[in-house]
């Protein structure tokens, strides 16, 4: 019975209860602040687990083949009988808990090696504040962060777009910086590195940041017209000359993001409750896997002694 | 949603009249970025934050007529213009990973995207068409 209970459990953790699938549906309709905190929650606890359950799995696996590397009075039998980890799953277990730290490790070095980078050159061009203009016919517009933070755009966005509309944009880029942005959306980035589950959930925490940047900006120049003009407009002034696309990938979600603005029904608290609750099971379940772990170590010691 | 008019803070009137200004074809007077702004404020916060702007060496100025006419510092000369279009460059570079280090406004389209933002812009025509801003300058209705 046990061991079932506790494979079901993990296996619910490691997909994180199949939220993936509905993180960018929920990003959409939750409120941006919370949908942001909640997501990138909910990607790092799924990233945690499956860390801490491979490593368990293979730890607690392997006591009958290498006594030496476990406390002298676990006793190999009691687990065994107890929670029996076949020697395929142990391996399985151990490959994978060595695995994802690996990947988790590249990540992190390739992510705060790209914002060293950024934030040295873009803190060498010269800055109006935080504002960095670029003479530049394309139409670029992005926030910086470390140091102090920096507003990078270039003269063909600021062309493209009316007194009003560079308000708003300026406010967005500028609610990206206050708020840490980059915090989230980089936690997220680990999170899926480690679990590719949560590639969903990272794409997610990337529109809910951009919702609530748009939100800032609504706040800044009061009317959800101007900012979807500005959203817009700067979108389809990129299509022409910037075929150079950094990215390599199509982000559609400023058709999204235009939408929410336009068409603000009344907001539901029932997203963003799903989510807190999406958010909830895999921490649960990662506990509950880790205390049956423990209770039947615990148990053996008792035995044993 | 609609609140918080004016008590902002003078940074971001700053950043405002810089862009206004980066977004000009040539320099402006205090007036001409006043209706660049495109809403309602006074004319003596214009001209102090220009003033300041001037100060702290981000504007220059150049006298025209009776007034100033004030640019960017930015943007006088070729070598200085190629060497931040080489620092811009290697920003976007580096900006080939979604580890999100850069965060752009907007994301490129494909061309069913592209196709729906066009009319949904047009569906809700808001302040003006699409096509008619890219001067830069508006005289906004000032509410
Ligand atoms: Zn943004």
């Amino acid at each position: 019975m046990r061991p079932a209970t506790v494979l079901i459990m993990s296996a619910l953790a490691l997909t994180g209860f199949g939220a993936g699938p509905f993180a960018v549906a929920l990003a959409r309709r939750a409120n941006p602040a919370l949908a942001t905190v909640l997501l990138t929650a909910l990607s790092i606890c799924v990233a945690g687990a499956t860390v801490a359950i491979a490593a368990l799995t293979a730890y607690v696996g392997s006591v009958g083949i290498l006594p030496a590397l476990h406390p002298a009075d676990w006793s190999a039998t009691e687990i065994e009988r107890d929670l029996p980890v076949p020697p395929v799953l142990t391996a399985a277990a151990a490959v994978l808990a060595v695995g994802v730290l690996v990947r988790g490790c590249v990540r992190l070095a390739a992510i705060s090696r790209q914002a060293r980078l950024t934030a040295t050159a873009v803190g060498a061009m010269p800055a109006a504040g935080k504002l960095v203009v670029v003479q530049s016919e394309r139409a670029h517009a992005f926030a910086v962060p470390g140091s102090g933070g920096r507003v990078v755009v270039s003269t063909g966005m600021l062309r493209a777009l009316t007194g009003p509309e560079r308000r708003a944009l300026l406010a967005h880029e500028l609610a990206h910086l206050t708020s840490s942005h980059h915090v989230f959306t980089q936690l997220a980035c680990l999170a899926a590195a480690i679990n590719p589950l949560m590639r969903p959930v990272s794409t997610g925490v990337d529109l809910a940041v951009e919702r609530w940047a748009d939100a800032a900006a609504l706040r800044a120049v009061g009317d959800p017209h101007v900012v979807a003009h500005a959203i817009g407009k700067a979108a389809l002034a990129q299509i022409g000359p910037t075929i150079h696309n950094s990215l390599g990938v199509a982000r559609n979600d400023v058709v999204v993001r235009i939408s929410c603005l336009l068409d603000a029904r009344r907001t539901s608290p029932w997203p963003t409750a799903v989510l807190a609750a999406a958010t909830i099971l895999p921490l649960a379940g990662a506990a509950f896997v880790v205390l049956q772990f423990h209770g039947v170590v615990e148990a053996s010691e008792l035995a044993g002694s | 949603m609609v609140g918080r008019r004016n008590p902002r803070p003078k940074g971001s009137l700053e950043l405002e009249i810089v862009a206004g200004i980066a977004a000009a074809d040539g320099p402006l007077t205090a007036a001409e970025v006043l209706s660049a702004l495109g809403r309602p404020l006074a004319y003596t916060t214009v001209l102090t934050t220009l003033t300041r702007l001037f100060e702290k060496q981000v504007l220059t100025r150049e006298p025209r007529g009776r007034a100033y006419a004030y640019r960017l510092v930015g943007n006088r000369t070729e070598a200085e213009a190629w060497l931040t279009a080489r620092e811009m460059q290697k920003v976007l570079d580096t900006g080939n990973d979604r580890a999100s280090v850069l965060t752009q406004f907007v994301g490129s389209l494909d061309e069913t995207s592209e196709q729906l933002l066009r009319e949904l812009l047009q569906r809700h025509p808001g302040l003006e068409p699409v096509t008619k801003s890219s001067s830069g300058h508006t005289d906004g209705p000032p509410e």
